[in-house]
């Protein structure tokens, strides 16, 4: 899992989201699927590009 | 009162500038409708009866002084996505913690809409601050597709486009992110309209990603469409972005005529999951502008292939930040039991945002913490500025890039729309546009098996608004509006 459940709570511990139980589970669940859908791009080899928007 | 709501907003116009109607037995006319429909497809959060009906004296009080000869919207009932910031009218962005809010001063697309004429009949439904597709997440309730009940009107400008196919208003105010007016249009057999990044003044509306967000119309047809897109564009000193142009008029862009037009197909787009109906569509789309004296062509743009998750990155990065402000002092939220200032600002934020704007916060600040900033934030910009690149090659080719607008019509409300890879899914078609700041819409182009309309995406280069209004008027004279026949008289 990219984030732990460490992490997971500092975040929302930071950002000052009071969680339910029912949605920390999920959010958890959610967070670790976005983060691997999101790393996909990271197949991409562009470090090289400087060029940023 | 059928007879009056079912007219196009130009047709409206004419009549009442003919004084063959009064814009009082217009806007009545549409506040009947509404409380007739309303129960069933919950468009509204608000809806602005009294103003509205104040508005119809003035406005009809200045149409007789012989102001507003120029307007093609005068008299003509408008809905305003519930992001965009009306004075003296509670905008709620569809979240809790915006329940009571008001604002004190106008949007400046309101200011423009009212100065034209427009009377701005209600605040309409979207997902809480626009971070969805169906509605689904609004604190007030979904909103039903007047197409099929049972379906989602798209969105996050859901209750904007069921209220234009509703006939709840002539025409509606969204905006767009990542497909949040084009997506919904389609969903309802509308056109919706994404400006140029830049074209109309963001000042006023609540932001979700703001280096994305842009404010369009939506509406039953291109000429609509762009009435309402003249009114609105324009520079704006109150927003850093905005863009000064030397032209703003639209309509002479209403022409049937696309012989030799140059128009490119990126392949990618034919090898997404598309619906066989679509697919069906969207060629038959294309074959229609070939019919019509088009040079269509497929071509290579890889470079699309990651915008969703360059998309993702970016919006939650700006959510992320747009909504640090939402804390229980800042607007007023009532949290009265706290001890201190934390306990204040986790209580307001816990129970005033739904669960999906909590995850794109987290996910944003995520993204944006020091030991993966460079990981994913900067590699989505840089992937941004190929998707720009690429747009640019493209368009040194073409005139206009057309594309199916979803891969698939309105899913089912029941449908879980919360999973993750179906919205990576249908939103590929759509985030590319706004990672470019392009302009683009969705025009009406069939309907599925089920009786579902279908939307073809017309994508024009930076400031090619004209090229897409070309394009799309002469593509509708072969597929005029079709009113959802579910429709109660």
């Amino acid at each position: 899992m990219a984030l732990s459940k460490e992490e997971f709570n500092n975040l929302s511990e930071i950002l000052k989201l009071s969680l339910t139980k029912d949605e920390e589970s999920r959010l958890f669940k959610d967070l670790n699927l976005s983060i691997e859908l999101v790393e996909t791009m990271n197949e991409l080899n562009i470090d090289n590009e400087d060029d940023c928007m | 009162m059928r007879e009056i709501t079912a007219m196009s907003a130009m047709t409206v116009s004419e009549k009442i500038k003919k004084k063959e109607l009064s814009v009082l037995e217009v806007v009545k006319a549409q506040l009947e409708a509404i409380k007739q429909r309303e129960a069933i497809y919950n468009s509204y959060i608000t809806v602005t009866e009294d103003e509205a009906l104040e508005q119809a004296t003035s406005v009809q009080r200045r149409i007789d002084n012989g102001e507003l000869k120029e307007s093609h919207i005068a008299g003509v009932p408008i809905a305003i996505k519930d992001n965009i910031c009306i004075k003296g009218i509670r905008t709620t962005c569809a979240s809790k913690i915006l329940e009571d809010f008001v604002p004190s001063y106008d949007a400046t697309v309101a200011k423009r809409l009212k100065n034209a004429g427009a009377i701005l009949i209600g605040k309409a439904n979207l997902d809480e601050f626009a971070m969805g597709g169906t509605t689904k997440t609004s604190y007030f309730g979904e909103t039903k597709n007047p197409w099929n009940v049972k379906h989602t009107p798209g969105g996050s400008s859901g209750g904007s486009s069921a209220a234009v196919a509703a006939e709840e208003a002539f025409v509606s105010l969204g905006s767009d992110t990542g497909g949040s007016i084009r997506q919904p249009a389609a969903y309802c057999g509308l056109v919706g309209f994404k400006p140029t990044y830049g074209t109309v003044s963001r000042y006023g509306m609540i932001p979700l990603a703001s280096t994305l967000d842009q404010i369009g119309p939506l509406s039953r047809n291109i000429t609509d469409c762009v009435s309402v897109l003249e009114a609105i564009s324009g520079y704006d000193s109150k927003d850093a972005t905005s863009v000064k142009q030397k032209s703003y008029n639209y309509r002479q862009a209403l022409v049937d005529d696309v012989r030799n037009m140059r128009i490119g197909v990126p392949k990618i787009y034919l090898q997404e999951d598309l619906n066989k109906d679509i697919r069906s569509s969207f060629m038959k789309a294309i074959e229609s502008f070939e019919d019509m004296g088009a040079q269509v062509e497929l071509f290579d743009m890889n470079e699309i292939c990651y915008s969703s998750q360059a998309y993702y990155v970016i919006s939650c990065a700006e959510a992320c930040t747009n909504l640090s402000g939402y804390n229980g002092v800042s607007f007023d939220y009532p949290i009265e039991d706290y001890e201190e200032l934390g306990e204040l600002y986790k209580k307001s934020r816990g129970e005033g945002l739904g669960y999906e704007v909590k995850r794109r916060i987290m996910l944003g600040a995520y993204m944006l913490s020091p030991n993966n900033y460079e990981k994913y934030y900067n590699k989505a910009r840089r992937i941004r500025s190929i998707i720009s690149r690429g747009y640019e090659e493209a368009f040194a080719k073409y005139d206009i890039l057309l594309s199916p607008e979803s891969p698939y019509t309105a899913p089912l409300l029941t449908d879980d729309n919360t999973l993750l890879s179906r919205k990576y899914r249908s939103e590929t078609l759509n985030v590319s546009v706004n990672l470019a700041g392009l302009p683009a819409t969705s025009i009406p182009s069939g309907k599925d098996r089920n009786g579902l309309p279908i939307g073809l995406q017309i994508i024009g280069k930076k400031f090619g608004e004209k090229s897409i209004i070309q394009a799309a008027y002469s593509f509708e004279q072969t597929r005029p509006y079709e009113r959802p026949n579910t429709l109660l008289n």
